[in-house]
């Protein structure tokens, strides 16, 4: 592609300071603009991708969208590493320098006010899942309904056994959820001891393995930088501490402060 | 995978990535953006992605 083809202006985020980047690779297109005391992080790119009309058809091109989405993200962790930022959206284009400037100009004591927030901060994900089966085969320890219903069952008729079973696994899913509630209770306290701030986010019903699994939680936090070794060392105790429910944690970071811009809001 | 990403335990899917860079952040008017009915229908396209990703690699670590 011409170079010359390339007007519209992509932008990954902004900083404080105008980030040294150029000992790393891939980063030959990016530059940084001056803009109220700020710096844009951003590229010319094609209208052939990023044109009101082409973006709609680049975005089911998945291909492209994979590659692209995750150029965004690994250039906005590159200057991550040595600024803080503010992360724009994945696709967010300018037409102009002119029009960039006076939207950044526009906002940037917000700009400034969040990145000071931000400083020395790291956004962490934790998606926390539980095994429906290791659920099931514990049932009795972590349930005292099932648990009594057990107890009836084993004193009881053949008969009354049989209505009794019916019981217990009509109110098996019932009491599974009431387990994901205690437990998703106990690990968020357990969690959120350190961070400055969540945010809790949707759970996802879908079933993304083959596994058994339930999602209980699906959280972003704002953690010190000194507090995140901490915090990861917690969540492998609590991973170990609840073995008895099949727990797992998803946890990955540090993601762009995606979750915590409260601005323009 | 992104190599400055700190990953505990599992490997980065490009759904974990848009969950991010499209839904959340700045709410910023740009001359061009992506919209909410874009996203949607993002979503949608990468049911097919997601299930080839599954087969290729292991999401999460058993603990």
């Amino acid at each position: 592609m011409n170079v010359d083809h390339k007007k519209l202006l992509y932008i990954f985020c902004v900083t404080l300071e105008e980030p040294s980047l150029q000992s790393h690779p891939g980063c030959d297109e990016l530059f940084f603009l001056e803009i109220d005391g700020l710096y844009a992080a951003i590229k010319y790119v094609s209208e052939d991708d990023y044109s009101e009309v082409n973006i709609k058809k680049r975005l089911s091109d998945e291909p492209w969208l994979d590659e692209n989405v995750r150029e965004h993200l690994r250039v906005i962790g590159l200057i991550m590493q040595v600024n803080t930022v503010i992360p724009f959206n994945f696709g967010t284009i300018y037409k102009s320098k002119e029009s960039l400037k006076k939207f950044v100009g526009a906002y940037a004591n917000d700009f400034k006010k969040a990145l000071l927030y931000l400083e020395n901060k790291e956004e962490w994900s934790v998606k926390a899942f539980c095994n429906k089966q290791k659920i099931i085969e514990n049932i009795v320890v972590l349930s005292q309904n099932v648990a009594d219903i057990e107890a009836q069952i084993k004193a009881s008729s053949p008969g009354k056994a049989y209505i009794l079973k019916k019981k217990k696994s009509d109110i098996l899913g019932k009491e599974i959820n009431s387990i994901y509630n205690t437990i998703s209770k106990h690990l968020f306290t357990c969690m959120n001891e350190l961070p400055d701030e969540y945010r809790l986010n949707a759970l996802s019903t879908e079933k993304l393995s083959e596994e058994d699994d339930d999602m209980i939680i699906n959280a972003a936090f704002l953690l010190r930088k000194e507090s995140v070794d901490t915090f990861i060392t917690c969540t492998e105790s609590l991973i170990i501490e609840h073995e008895n429910i099949g727990l797992s944690l998803e946890v990955t970071g540090p993601w762009p402060p995606y979750s915590f811009i409260n601005l323009l809001n | 995978m992104q190599e400055n990403l700190y990953d505990v335990n599992k490997e980065i899917t490009i759904l974990d990535v848009l969950d991010r860079v499209l839904t959340k952040g700045v709410v910023i008017t740009g001359d061009i953006v992506i919209s909410v009915a874009d996203i949607d229908l993002i979503y949608l396209g990468l049911r097919v992605l997601l299930s080839s990703v599954e087969t290729m690699e292991k999401r999460r670590a058993v603990n």
